[in-house]
């Protein structure tokens, strides 16, 4: 101990100079909130594994007509229903058509309608969600209330109502989906909105004199951003799933056009004799939500600051 | 009644005998929906009357749900006051629209309780501490983001933190961010609602003796909230005492340590801890009996009536006025003047003792 003692010399340690001094420095790299969460995103496998699906059938939806020979329309008699080979890579159908060239015009139908009623609903959702929740009173209750009763009416009325007016087409498939689909979303973000305008930062934003407009969508809705974009992730596959629902049983995309749910309906006559005819496209319609799925898991997970 | 609170003289920070805020008889009632029975109300705040001058602070004790809080978000109108009237500078405030109160905005200003809750968490801090010159529209882009470099030298934090994040400062850290916010305005009113009771005792000081400063520097006025007894005799000039939604005792801070008069500031500040256990022994204390009464309903007549040790018959039936020594209010009976002619000696600390023995 003695010798530790007399081998530490006093001229060693000298006062450190107050200008050095450095207390306040973080030492943490600086990331934003986003750049977290995606080293957070990137550890789930499944996640990961349900983005590259997704990215996959998107360049498919876009690209795949450039590299097919075919059209979705173009029939030849001496070519039904033959298998799997080098020319038509996932065979042809009962009409001779191209299947591979069918599933891409399919996932662009699917994909389109999928995506876009999912960025209307948002839209529609978090306004009037936002507005509903932030102003209160009475107004909540009057608007809540008329989402009550759009949400009485089962959603595939609204869908076959429209067909009945607007034809069967894609346009009306987005309508007869947007009417009630973005009811969920606003009620979501009423409930993180009013729990989110009760705490300190909105007051203070408040009391700094903000604007309604300015606390609800600068200061509310993006502290509500996790949420909304789990919900946004779940309403795709959602879309995707009735499209092909009304297509498969019949009141959906009309022929000659391929969507994923006419193409099942076509093949289910031949499931006995060319079975494999049913397994593209219920494995496409399969495939999609299962990866959205995943997808919007593991963006929730992700966004959740919990989780840090 | 009038306040009256002169030749107070703190380190630093001088008082000018300048009314900044008037608050008379303000009450704040929250309604309570019970099904289909007659709505009830949370008197929350109750005829709450005081004056605050310029560079002075007005400390306001209470133990926790006695409408403290409710009183400082009222007054910055967070909270629509039901009745009563509040002046800034002799110009009314208390119902002005949301534009016209737009100006006052800028002079009455608030730091928050929670230094992870005030602060949004998705925006940085040079956005945060911007945001309210970008409101008021003050300066152009440029000059603002030298500004906000300036608030961050001012409340002790590095100009290059301004592309930080929120979640990546320590509360002490983060409080002081709030505080530049506020001060990006240079109020002249800030309601402290207490700024240091989610710190660690470590750092009150390093908030407290930044809030000194401030005042000392810019003659800003404070009310600052807090229920830590020893804290808001040091920063403040002056106390108030709530119990229930109402100020049972006014005064000047030291006199009101030295000598409480109320029968609550007396069994309050005998709850004070003493940082040696020798003297805390020795120390007598008072232990109120019962629990707060609902502020949906409150005792009819004084609020304290169910628990004070002196309660007596007209304590049941009215409300006590506030009574005035020198520069102290007192909302007790026993120190009206019918009682104190009977009473020869000033002090009731006797009766005290008695209660202490039995």
């Amino acid at each position: 101990m003695d010798d530790t003692a007399e081998k530490l010399k006093s001229d060693w340690f000298l006062p450190i100079d107050p200008s050095e001094k450095n207390d306040e420095f973080i030492a943490v790299e600086s990331k934003s909130f986003l750049s977290e969460a995606w080293g957070r995103f990137k550890k789930n496998k499944r996640a990961v594994f349900g983005l590259i699906v997704v990215i996959f059938f998107i360049l498919l939806a876009v690209f795949g007509p450039l590299i097919s020979k075919f059209t979705y329309d173009e029939q030849n008699a001496d070519v039904l229903n033959v298998l799997p080979n080098p020319t038509y890579w996932l065979g042809t159908d009962k009409f001779g058509r191209d299947i591979f060239t069918r599933l891409c015009y399919g996932a662009r139908i699917s994909l389109f309608v999928g995506f876009v009623s999912a960025l209307i609903n948002l839209i529609i959702g978090v306004v009037y969600g936002g507005i509903s929740g932030y102003v209160g009173g009475k107004t909540d209750m009057i608007m809540m209330r008329t989402v009550d009763i759009i949400y009485a009416v089962p959603s595939m009325l609204y869908v076959i109502l429209i067909m009945l007016v607007l034809g069967a087409n894609v346009k009306s498939i987005l309508i007869g989906i947007c009417i009630p689909g973005w009811i969920g979303m606003a009620r979501q973000v009423r409930g993180q909105i009013i729990s989110l305008k009760e705490q300190e930062f909105a007051l203070a934003a408040l009391v700094l004199g903000a604007s309604s407009r300015r606390i609800l969508f600068k200061h509310l809705t993006i502290n509500a951003i996790g949420p909304i974009i789990v919900q946004l992730t779940f309403l795709v596959p959602q879309a995707i799933f009735t499209e092909a629902f009304l297509s498969f049983v019949g009141v959906g995309i009309s022929a000659p056009m391929a969507s994923w749910g006419s193409m099942a309906q076509d093949s289910r006559q031949l499931i006995t004799m060319y079975p494999i005819q049913l397994l593209w496209p219920t494995l496409a319609i399969c495939l999609t939500i299962f990866s959205l799925n995943f997808l919007g898991e593991g963006i929730g997970d992700a966004l959740n600051p919990k989780n840090r | 009644m009038k306040v009256i609170s002169q030749f107070l003289r703190f380190d630093g920070g001088d008082i000018i005998n300048e009314k900044l805020l008037e608050v008379k008889d303000v009450c704040k009632y929250f309604e309570v929906k019970r099904g289909y029975k007659e709505p009830q109300y949370v008197k929350a705040v109750n005829h709450v009357s005081f004056e605050i001058n310029k560079g002075e602070t007005l400390g306001l004790v209470g133990e926790s749900g006695c409408g403290k809080s409710s009183l400082g978000r009222t007054l910055l109108r967070i909270y629509e006051p039901t009745s009563g009237s509040i002046k800034y500078r002799g110009d009314e405030i208390t119902h002005l629209s949301k534009h016209r109160l737009l100006p006052y905005r800028k002079k009455i200003q608030m730091i928050f309780q929670d230094p992870y809750a005030s602060l949004n968490a998705r925006l940085t801090v040079g956005e945060i501490i911007a945001e309210p010159m970008v409101i008021h529209k003050m300066y152009n882009p440029k000059h603002r983001i030298e500004r906000v470099q300036e608030l961050l030298k001012t409340v002790g934090l590095k100009p290059d933190h301004i592309r930080r994040y929120p979640h990546e400062f320590s509360g002490g850290q983060r409080q002081r961010i709030g505080i530049a916010r506020t001060l990006a305005l240079d109020p002249e009113f800030i309601v402290c609602d207490e700024p240091i009771s989610a710190l660690d005792v470590s750092i009150q000081a390093q908030v407290i003796n930044l809030l000194e400063k401030i005042q000392a520097e810019r003659g800003i006025s404070y009310l600052f909230i807090a229920h830590d007894l020893g804290m808001v005799k040091h920063i403040s000039h002056r106390i108030g005492v709530m119990y229930l939604g109402h100020i049972v005792e006014m005064g000047p801070s030291n006199e009101i340590y030295r000598a409480p008069y109320h029968p609550y500031t007396k069994a309050l500040l005998s709850a004070e801890p003493i940082p040696d256990p020798k003297s805390a022994r020795t120390k007598k204390r008072i232990l109120l009996e019962g629990e707060i009464p609902s502020p949906i309903n409150p005792p009819k007549g004084c609020p304290f009536v169910t628990r004070c040790p002196y309660a007596m018959e007209d304590c049941q039936v009215a409300m006590p006025n506030s009574y005035k020594f020198g520069d102290r209010l007192v909302a007790c009976f026993l120190y009206s003047p019918r009682r104190l002619r009977q009473r020869e000696n000033f002090s009731i600390e006797p009766l005290l003792n008695k209660k202490q023995e039995d």
